[in-house]
């Protein structure tokens, strides 16, 4: 295309074609963005892997956790993650190896203070994954309000639907 | 491959999309009628709206913005437009006496307005019998106390009203839009100037007239540049307006009915109403009328700002109506402050109809009578800026002792209808304004008469 051929076009012209692509453009990085947040954040998740009380694994969790709240609800984003029951069940993971090292640090009577801090912890810990009410079904809960009681851990508890059986009854085994 | 997902990719893929819709209006508005053009960026915008919609807009968050730069704009210029027009236009006049008429008339017409306005949606509410809503108040008992008393903290008696209307400080009154305020600022100049030019002759004071005509001069050539951008603030304004009631579908069905309410009495007051008043006493061609104020209706639907739609009404007024300017400059100007039929009158005597009805309160005639003589007295004095009808109708509903948390309830549909409210108060102030100058023997019929062409 000469130069003298692209002066002949109108302005109009050349600027619905800069804005046309630029639109394009944007179509483009818009799909490419929905794609790729949501191929990250199913990757995040499958590298959860085995979960274990440490932080490492509590980051790889929050990662996926961020990367799932960055979804973009407006284009159903959420509903194109088919792995989401993996982070769920991280989360509840978590929470309860977090309640067990709070259960078997006062069955081993471990310190009052450093049981506290557990508690305290594992509370935090269910605050956090569980607020929004998806994991009913911890199977220690009943252990964390027992030890709130006995520790005085002053955070409310809220209510858990499903009957826990105690980790009593579990291996203990610290993570 | 972070830049993907740290950029909002589909507000700038709108905001092109709009972009690309601006060039095709540019490209219409010199081929087809103005008022076509304006229609079709409102139906555009629409579209852009509802295919857009997101929760808190955030796909139209490069678009809203152009909207807000244009409703900042135009507001910014409605002080030094009214202050010149006014001050122009009565020094033109020569006389006081004619100010003082033409003062009684435009509080009197607006008025008038208003008040058909409180009949027509006590009959409307009645009419519509306003429905068995009480499942919309179920919830009044949870809004917080706080929430309740920053609203409650809105409200103003009868005498703060009547005191905001006079000047305190001229030019805090400037800053701050005060309509009223300015309106007498503007028109005690005027006054001081014809008594000294009448004592001391034209001469001693000429160069005060001349410094004013050039300044109106230059204010109405930014006027003119502004207006020109009408359609693509309509477009965007539309579609942000369109973008955040569709995200927000669920409550608006739920207060549907109340929605369109407002919508039928809005319409009814700002056309058959206000139609009639133009046949009948102004003598006008009510369709025609209407024509040549589409721009002021639809700026004032986009922008829901009856201050910020101004400029626009004071020159639609003039250069297609025909009203003579003194006119113009005042009434119209007036009307944003004295009537605001939409709402002032429409919006909080529905929305105490709704509540009436909803809490199945066993109102008696004097009750209504009462609510319709608040209402009016409110009507006396409101600014003309988005959330006015959120005061008035904290303030009739704090008279009546009902509770403030219905408003607060009630408050999802406020912008949806705010659009047709603040169409109605404009369209209600134009017609005052033309009615006016047809009393005046300041309405150019041969203006009127003549078929629009393409100003810009």
């Amino acid at each position: 295309m000469s130069n003298s051929f692209i002066k002949k076009i109108p302005l109009i012209w050349k600027v619905t074609a800069v804005l046309g692509v630029l639109a394009l453009v944007f179509l483009g990085l818009s799909i490419g963005s929905a794609v790729y947040s949501v191929n990250r954040t199913v990757e995040a998740i499958d590298a959860i892997g085995e979960v274990e009380y440490t932080e490492a694994s509590k980051q790889k969790i929050d990662l996926a956790l961020s990367y799932y709240g960055a979804l973009d609800p407006n284009i159903g984003l959420p509903d194109q993650i088919t792995n989401i029951d993996t982070l769920t069940a991280a989360k509840r993971e978590y929470v309860r190896l977090g309640i067990k090292r709070a259960y078997v640090a006062d069955k081993n009577g471990e310190a009052a203070d450093t049981v506290k801090q557990y508690v305290t912890e594992a509370r935090a810990n269910f605050d956090e994954y569980c607020a929004s009410g998806e994991c009913t079904d911890i199977s220690n809960y009943a252990d964390l309000t027992a030890l709130e009681e006995k520790y005085g851990g002053g955070t409310q508890a809220p209510s858990q639907s499903t009957p826990s059986d105690s980790s009593g009854g579990e291996d203990i085994e610290l993570c | 491959m972070e830049f993907l997902v740290s950029t909002n990719w589909i507000a700038l893929f709108a905001l092109a999309i709009v972009a690309l819709l601006f060039v095709l209006i540019h490209y219409l508005s010199d081929r087809i009628n103005w008022t076509l053009v304006i229609l079709l960026a409102l139906v555009l915008g629409a579209v852009v709206g509802i295919v857009f919609a997101s929760e808190n807009n955030t796909y139209l968050v490069w678009v809203e913005l152009i909207g807000d730069i244009y409703v900042n704009i135009i507001t910014a210029l409605a002080a030094p437009v009214i202050l010149i027009s006014i001050i122009s236009g009565f020094v033109s006049l020569k006389n006081q006496k004619a100010v003082k008429t033409i003062g009684v008339r435009s509080v009197f017409w607006l008025l008038l307005s208003a008040a058909a306005a409180i009949v027509l949606s006590l009959l409307g509410g009645l009419i519509f019998k306003l429905w068995d809503a009480s499942a919309v108040f179920k919830d009044i008992a949870a809004v917080s106390d706080s929430t309740v008393s920053a609203y409650g903290d809105l409200k103003k008696s009868f005498g703060e009203v009547l005191l905001g209307l006079f000047p305190s400080n001229i030019v805090g009154d400037i800053a701050s839009n005060n309509i009223v305020g300015i309106i007498i600022i503007a028109a005690a100049i005027a006054l001081a100037y014809i008594s000294v030019a009448s004592r001391e002759g034209e001469e001693s004071v000429v160069s005060f007239k001349k410094l004013i005509d050039a300044l109106q001069k230059i204010v109405y050539r930014i006027l003119e540049f502004v207006i020109d951008l009408t359609p693509y603030a309509v477009l965007a304004l539309i579609a942000s307006s369109a973008g955040s009631i569709f995200s927000d579908g669920e409550t608006i069905v739920q207060l549907l009915i109340l929605v369109a309410a407002i919508y039928v009495i809005s319409f009814l007051h700002a056309y058959v109403f206000n139609g009639l008043l133009l046949k009948f006493v102004a003598k006008l061609n009510p369709i025609r009328f209407f024509k040549k104020i589409f721009q002021a209706q639809a700026t004032a639907f986009t922008t829901q700002s009856s201050i910020g739609t101004l400029p626009v009404t004071i020159d639609s007024l003039k250069r297609k109506v025909g009203v003579g300017e003194e006119i113009a400059n005042f009434t119209a100007p007036l009307g944003t402050t004295i009537g605001m039929p939409g709402c002032t009158c429409v919006w909080p005597v529905l929305l105490v109809m709704f509540f009436v009805n909803a809490s199945g309160l066993n109102w008696s005639f004097g009750d209504y009578l009462l609510l319709a003589v608040i209402t009016l007295i409110l009507s006396l004095g409101s600014a003309g800026v988005p959330g006015i009808a959120v005061v008035s109708s904290i303030a009739v509903f704090s008279a009546l002792n009902l509770p403030i948390a219905a408003v607060v309830l009630l408050m999802p549909i406020n912008t949806v209808s705010d659009m047709a409210r603040t169409m109605n108060n404009v369209t209600a102030a134009a017609v005052s304004t033309a009615i006016v100058a047809r009393q005046e023997g300041q309405l150019d019929d041969e203006v009127f008469n003549k078929e629009e062409v393409r100003e810009a």
